[in-house]
């Protein structure tokens, strides 16, 4: 199995384009179908917040993808370096329904199987999975 | 991508007609347009029939919008939800806020 990778830059249109990769790369597995959309929306969320973690700062290094498929599972990486954040260390709570933001990352917890998040030199990679039911 | 919001006035409500994906690219537009239905009616439909994908950026405008829409006496509901957006709602906590009369 190897990683298939994908180089973006931290611009709003790259979102769109992580999930166009994504699909690209799994779109053909039979049993990741069902899961598609759930899969495009956190795919999406991720690389939203890595897009807005340079709005802060000088960093200018791009935005990393890389998916792997498996026998019984799909795996995402995304990394962004955009000087670090302060990694989360269990799933949000979704935002009372009145709230207008603060959704994203407790959506990609229900969404995904698992999410770990990791700090990389200079940015945070966040990992992705989805396993093959039965 | 082709992203197109348009706001149809009518009557009895402004009706905002979602085509493509709201995202980070599209956030702006989407926004603009559906501040232009709360601008000509208090009562907003979001039609997102036509929505491939709404972010939580998506369904933080709409959260916004319709709280403005209630102290106005007014409401803003979605209609014709996709399978995969009505997953989402349920998902968000918002399937009774923002989803309509079914």
């Amino acid at each position: 199995m190897t990683w298939q990778r994908l180089v973006l830059p931290p611009t709003a249109e790259s979102v769109a384009a992580a999930r166009a990769f994504v699909v690209e790369v799994i779109g053909g597995l039979d049993w990741i179908r069902p899961r598609i959309e759930d899969l495009r929306l956190v795919v999406s969320e991720v690389v939203t917040n890595a897009v807005k973690a340079y709005d802060d700062g000088d960093a200018t290094g791009p935005i990393e993808m890389a998916v792997q498929v498996q026998p019984d599972a799909v795996e995402v990486e995304i990394t962004d370096h955009a000087g670090g954040f302060e990694l989360p260390s269990e799933p949000p709570p979704l935002p009372h329904e009145g709230q207008e933001n603060g959704r994203g990352l407790a959506l990609v917890a229900s969404m995904a199987d698992g999410v770990s998040y990791r700090a990389v030199p200079e940015g945070t990679c966040v990992h992705l999975q989805w396993r093959r039911p039965g | 991508m082709w992203f197109s919001a348009s706001v149809i006035e009518g009557a009895g409500a402004a009706r905002v007609e979602v085509v493509g994906e709201v995202d980070l690219a599209t956030i702006v537009e989407f926004r603009r347009a559906v501040r232009a239905a709360e601008a000509a009616h208090a009562t907003v439909e979001v039609d997102l029939s036509g929505a491939e994908l709404i972010d939580s950026l998506g369904l933080g405008v709409l959260v916004g919008a319709r709280r403005r829409c209630v102290e106005r006496g007014g409401s803003l509901v979605v209609v014709d939800p996709p399978a995969h957006v009505v997953s989402l709602l349920d998902r968000s906590g918002l399937a009774s806020l923002l989803g309509g009369p079914s």
